[in-house]
């Protein structure tokens, strides 16, 4: 007959399953919370990744017509105003209704870095591309123009964009974040119209900066520009933070089909 | 027995948490591989973007060099053809033609490569300057072209089968009419009547004349031959601009070659077309003709909307109104050697006579501003296709090279819509070439 466990034993063996049991669920616990801040870390990449992708990509579409009487095509990088007159002569505000987007003041660039200067730019930019990507299913779709405009709404030709942190609409209240706005076809009013959708609710700040040949300007208007129709900035600036961020982020954006150059600056921005 | 039963409890457990924690690690292996190929996705898909962009500076860099060539010297490059980059005439044995052996040239950037495509705006129809007569050559429906006709046109009067805002306002999703030029030929597709597979599938409705194949044999697309941006500078054989017939001289012309029509054609300086011009001189000879083309132009120094015949294929040249298949086959096969003026449409079998001219001359330009730039960026697995219209404007004795847009194409497989082969081994390695 064999002899049962000892209480000693008893007592050991229970500890050392104890123990074990202890260090196993602690390194599970720990990763399982490195696993939950990875996938977190990864989200918020990603995040941050689709909204500069986002910016990039339609600035690299940002266009404006190279015809003197197309009023359908703007770069307006402030709080825009609807039915602006362009100047005939002379530099910007020389035309009627341009009071509003009057700035001329080019302080020569911000202090980035500081979370306080670039911010005092505007944190609205409205402007015109062409050749964004059109939609595979409508693309695919055999229906008929008026079936097509019910299902995709329009689609061709210039595209209206807003980048903003003030959602529009009756559904705007307490919604924060960063939006795009984007009308097809581009109409010659840039405060209105199209659809909106969010790019990303913890953009906490935004501004914009333009660069015009010398220096960065803080407004850009083209509609103020002589000679019509105005011109693109060469490059874009934007600085921003997401919510828990404790620095600016900050990058650079070439726009393709502008023709400002450092021998070629634009000398009124608008 | 519950001792045996306390050791397999231990291991039992040992092992679930064993399990667990592999399933955890694993789970994150695999979370991490998914986000590190998407992170490659998304830098291919940049990289491809930016070698696309490069691809096009390197065209702007060749375009820029176009038409550099005088008269004198281009004949002593016997190697680039009669035409070859003359200041005053664009033509297909410009560099800029054969840039990227259409599409079959692979240029290599490291580990990135792009491949290119260089085409005459002015080789296409401009849906913002093309008569109603010459859209009547489309295989458009009449309701077609009534709807393209009121989109560009101010006024808010529709045509019998066009639109206006009171048609697109009433839309479900409503918008308003442009009553301007189209800006993009995308534009169309706003247009009441056209779809997708009207603009980028081969027409259906062959209710008028159909389209010519192109010269692979591609059936044309509206997408392919439709452009927004044909323009052509009235520049003679040096590239200077040609003087305005508004500012001639009587005295001038009573001295020189147009001595029998000068007071003819004083008295019809102020006309802005050629037809009206010509009409205007009924005793004008051929070679009078061919010289005051070559010499003065009418309208602007800028035309909008002109055919460069150097370039355009018959598909194009045919719907040209009052030009028969067999003249517009004519001026293609005149194109290996080209035309270097545009006085020498004259010259082509069938077009000599000076009434008939006045049908056709002044659908023509000979020196192209605007080009349409196709393009490819690849990286890795990652291609992006682009197209980008560039304009090269002469200022202050110098080109200014513009990109006037950038698209990014519809279609994953432009290669076989633009007629590519669908890969090509013909590598140009750019750090070599640099």
């Amino acid at each position: 007959m064999r002899r049962g466990l000892t209480l000693l034993e008893l007592l050991i063996s229970l500890t050392v399953v104890v123990v074990v049991l202890a260090t196993a669920m602690r390194a599970l616990n720990s990763a399982l919370r490195f696993n939950s801040t990875m996938r977190s870390d990864r989200d918020k990449v990603a995040e941050r990744t689709h909204f500069e992708d986002t910016i990039i990509d339609l600035l690299h579409h940002a266009w404006v017509s190279s015809s003197t009487t197309d009023e359908n095509s703007y770069f307006v990088g402030e709080a825009p105003s609807a039915n602006v007159v362009r100047p005939t002569t002379g530099g910007a505000g020389a035309g009627a209704g341009a009071t509003t987007n009057n700035n001329t003041t080019n302080t020569g660039g911000v202090s980035i870095g500081s979370g306080t200067g670039a911010y005092s730019t505007p944190n609205v930019m409205v402007f015109t591309a062409t050749g964004l990507p059109l939609a595979p299913a409508y693309l695919a779709s055999n229906d008929d123009f008026e079936t097509q405009n019910q299902n995709f709404g329009p689609q061709g030709g210039p595209t209206e964009v807003e980048i903003s942190q003030s959602p529009v609409g009756s559904s705007a209240t307490g919604k924060t974040g960063l939006f795009l706005r984007t009308q097809v076809p581009a109409d010659n009013d840039p405060t209105q119209g199209g659809s909106e959708q969010l790019i990303t609710p913890n953009l906490s700040q935004i501004g914009f900066e333009f660069f015009d040949g010398a220096q960065w300007a803080q407004s850009w208007d083209s509609r103020l520009q002589t000679p019509a129709p105005g011109r693109l900035p060469a490059a874009v600036r934007v600085t921003y933070r997401f919510t828990g961020d404790t620095y600016d982020h900050v990058f650079v954006v070439r726009i393709p089909a502008s023709d400002v150059t450092y021998q070629d600056p634009v000398t009124v921005t608008g | 027995m519950r001792n045996r039963r306390q050791r397999g409890a231990v291991f039992v457990v040992t092992l679930a948490v064993l399990t667990v924690l592999v399933a955890v690690v694993a789970s994150a292996a695999v979370s991490e591989k998914v986000t590190i190929r998407e992170e490659i996705s998304r830098l291919e898909q940049r990289r491809a973007m930016v070698t696309a962009e490069a691809g096009i500076q390197r065209a702007a860099e060749v375009l820029a060099d176009e038409g550099t060539t005088t008269t004198t010297n281009v004949n002593s490059n016997a190697t680039l053809g009669s035409t070859a980059n003359q200041a005053g005439a664009t033509t297909l044995q410009d560099d800029w033609a054969t840039l990227g052996n259409s599409g079959n040239d692979r240029f290599v950037l490291r580990n990135s490569s792009f491949r290119l495509q260089i085409l005459d705006a002015a080789a296409r129809i401009n849906i913002n300057t093309a008569a109603q007569a010459q859209l009547q050559k489309l295989p458009l429906l009449p309701e077609q072209i009534d709807a393209i006709l009121d989109w560009r046109s101010a006024g808010e009067n529709a045509r019998p089968d066009g639109a206006k805002d009171s048609y697109y306002n009433g839309l479900p999703n409503p918008y308003d009419a442009s009553l301007q030029p189209f800006a993009t030929v995308s534009e169309l597709l706003d247009v009441r009547y056209f779809t997708p597979a009207d603009l980028y599938d081969p027409p259906q409705n062959q209710t008028s004349t159909p389209l010519v194949n192109f010269p692979d044999g591609r059936t044309p697309t509206f997408a392919e031959i439709f452009t927004t941006d044909s323009s052509s500078q009235n520049v003679n054989q040096q590239g200077n601009n040609k003087q305005n017939l508004r500012n001639v001289n009587l005295n001038q012309l009573r001295r020189g070659q147009f001595a029998s029509i000068a007071q003819q054609l004083f008295n019809a300086r102020n006309n802005t077309t050629w037809a009206a011009v010509i009409r205007a001189c009924p005793t004008m000879n051929t070679n009078q003709l061919r010289s005051l083309l070559n010499t003065y132009y009418v309208g602007n120094v800028n035309a909008t909307g002109k055919i460069n015949p150097n370039t355009a294929s018959a598909t194009v040249l045919q719907t040209i109104p009052n030009l028969t298949e067999d003249e517009a086959q004519s001026i293609v096969n005149q194109q290996s050697t080209g035309f270097t003026q545009l006085g020498d449409i004259l010259n082509v079998p069938g077009m000599t006579n000076v009434r008939a001219a006045a049908n056709f001359v002044d659908a023509f330009g000979i020196k192209s501003q605007n080009f349409i730039v196709r393009v490819i960026g690849t990286a890795g697995s990652t291609s992006v296709p682009l197209e980008a219209v560039v304009s090269v404007t002469p200022q202050n004795g110098t080109k200014t090279v513009k990109i006037l847009r950038m698209e990014r194409q519809p279609f994953s497989d432009m290669t076989g819509r633009w007629g590519w082969p669908s890969s090509t081994n013909n590598d140009v390695t750019l750090e070599a070439a640099f």
